[in-house]
């Protein structure tokens, strides 16, 4: 149990992403079959679905599957909510906000393929959200609503819900 | 130093045994009397407990209940696969000898409340494997009870394995989970969310002394034939709560040979209201490169192509990945804080009572993953 401190420059976030797609691209960790994802962020209101979203697009496009489910826990008030994302295939992801103190704006990420893994420490990078917090680059609103209504019931929630059985019986 | 303790081992060779007996062995405090196990135990098993026995220089007694008539055998330490192990444990307690058991406690809830019931009428003290002796785990656990993170609000955790030769799964299609789960352990290998998820399970428990709420799980079988073949999986992803809303995930899983510098991940990241601290077993540490040959993983052994047992690795030549070299404080053998315990007359902090909520998890985490829904604990009897 440690704390570390690490003095880097500042990267955009979209860089750590670019690096880790190119590490996939080359097919060294085989197929992509979990990723768990977190990061600590000072945020608020719209702007933690927000970004809980675009997360999970990152993840999802990482895995290259289509999301089939998802299931909440936290809220805005508790400053952390973590998502599991279940996609088609069977493959996983759990996503996670923390924001309270951390060690910086650092992600601590696994990503395991079935051949190999790619680890980062958040204290290996400190990184800057440019491309989250930018007004052209808004979250998928699909998944928006589906992150709220997960985070709403606590249970395990459809990409698409079921269609309501209205007036039969 | 007396001799305090009289050891009767269950099981042999191709069982944790090899190590546990080991440890105690090793310990003044203790003399090995015998190896046993049940009667009516197959060739093979018969076969690797007299092995195990050769090995360590004590006899076997090929009948349970005639080794637990030996006086001198205050302790048993049980490694029986885990389909036998609730009823042995039962047996040992009724004839009033401490336990020492490997994890994960037993399959079935039911067996579990039987041993506990049995422990407590024998009025013995118990222990199940964990990793609450390991110093960075006492150094978490100071940490929080001193509330240096101030309110607790989550714990995520991952325990990986780093072997078998991974990337023989045939992926594409959502595993479909059995329950209740047929079998644990097999030759070629074992329920790895159990196996492995056991360990997470019960360090958050014993940290945070909350009760579990609910779980949801999913398990994969994302890397190993081996697993697929038997229908049992080599992954496991749980996302619980505790009492007070405590958010928990744990990842556990066997992930292959080459998936990480050491033994695997084993992480814990505890999530405060003022502070966020992260336990990771293999910091600190130190990054040694070499112009040595490069490690690669052992030949596959035809009994043990997961890397499950001692005796086999070390018959492949298993050599230690040299790369990470970690020094953290010196750890005391789990059989030795047993042994602590019972010197000052205490019950182990992970007794069967404790274990026993970690098999209510894992019960649990099988129904959900089986039913795709969350499960609420506790689970009705």
């Amino acid at each position: 149990m440690h704390h570390f401190v690490y003095i880097f420059p500042m990267i955009p976030l979209a860089n750590f992403h670019r690096a880790v797609q190119t590490t996939l691209a080359s097919k060294r960790l085989g197929t992509p079959v979990f990723v768990r994802y977190q990061y600590h962020a000072i945020l608020k209101g719209a702007a933690i679905v927000a970004r809980l979203a675009k997360t999970t697009a990152v993840a999802r496009d990482w895995l290259g599957q289509p999301l089939e489910r998802v299931l909440a826990q936290g809220s805005a008030a508790r400053r952390h909510i973590s998502l599991l994302l279940e996609f088609r295939g069977g493959v996983t992801a759990v996503v996670t906000w923390i924001g309270t103190t951390g060690r910086g704006d650092g992600v601590d990420l696994t990503l395991i393929g079935n051949h190999g893994v790619i680890y980062h420490d958040a204290g290996d990078s400190t990184l800057w959200d440019e491309a989250f917090t930018s007004d052209d680059a808004p979250p998928e609103r699909d998944l928006v609503t589906l992150i709220e209504r997960a985070i709403k019931s606590g249970r395990p929630e459809p990409l698409a819900p079921a269609p309501r059985q209205g007036g039969q019986r | 130093m007396n001799v305090r303790y009289g050891i009767l081992c269950v099981t042999g060779s191709h069982t944790h045994q090899e190590g546990y007996a080991t440890a105690f062995a090793a310990d003044k405090r203790c003399r090995l009397i015998a190896l046993t196990d049940e009667a009516k135990v197959d060739r093979r098993r018969r076969d690797l407990n007299e092995r195990l026995a050769r090995r360590l220089n004590i006899p076997y007694i090929p009948d349970l209940d005639k080794a637990l008539g030996n006086k001198n055998v205050n302790v048993v330490c049980s490694c029986a696969p885990p389909e036998r192990r609730g009823r042995i444990a039962v047996r040992c307690a009724q004839a009033r000898k401490h336990l020492y058991l490997d994890k994960s406690l037993v399959p079935q809830l039911r067996e579990a409340d039987d041993l506990v019931a049995a422990v407590q009428k024998g009025r013995v003290k118990s222990h199940m494997f964990s990793f609450i002796s390991q110093p960075w785990a006492r150094e978490a656990k100071r940490l929080l009870e001193a509330k240096r993170l101030g309110t607790l609000l989550a714990i995520h955790a991952d325990t990986f394995f780093s072997k078998g030769r991974n990337g023989t799964a045939k992926l594409g299609t959502r595993r479909r989970e059995e329950f209740p789960p047929q079998r644990h352990q097999l030759i070629e290998a074992k329920r790895e969310m159990d196996n492995c998820g056991v360990y997470p399970i019960t360090l958050i428990r014993w940290l945070t002394g909350r009760r579990w709420r609910t779980v949801y799980c999913v398990t994969g079988n994302y890397f190993f034939q081996e697993h697929q073949k038997h229908n049992v999986e080599d992954f496991g992803i749980i996302m619980a709560t505790m009492d007070d809303g405590l958010s928990v995930t744990i990842g556990s899983g066997r992930y292959g040979w080459t998936s990480h510098p050491a033994g695997g991940t084993n992480r814990v990241v505890l999530v405060g209201s003022a502070q966020t601290l992260v336990i990771d077993a293999n910091r600190p540490r130190l990054e040694v490169y070499t112009d040595e040959t490069p490690w690669t993983p052992p030949n596959t052994h035809k009994e043990d192509p997961m890397g499950f047992w001692q005796s086999t690795m070390q018959e492949v030549h298993l050599r230690r990945k040299p790369t990470w070299s970690i020094f953290g404080g010196a750890a005391q053998t789990d059989a030795a804080y047993f042994l602590d315990r019972l010197d000052a007359n205490r019950d182990s902090e992970i007794n069967v009572a404790e274990a026993a909520l970690s098999t209510e998890v894992l019960v649990a985490a099988y129904r959900s993953a089986s039913r795709r829904e969350v499960v609420t604990l506790p689970l009705a009897r």
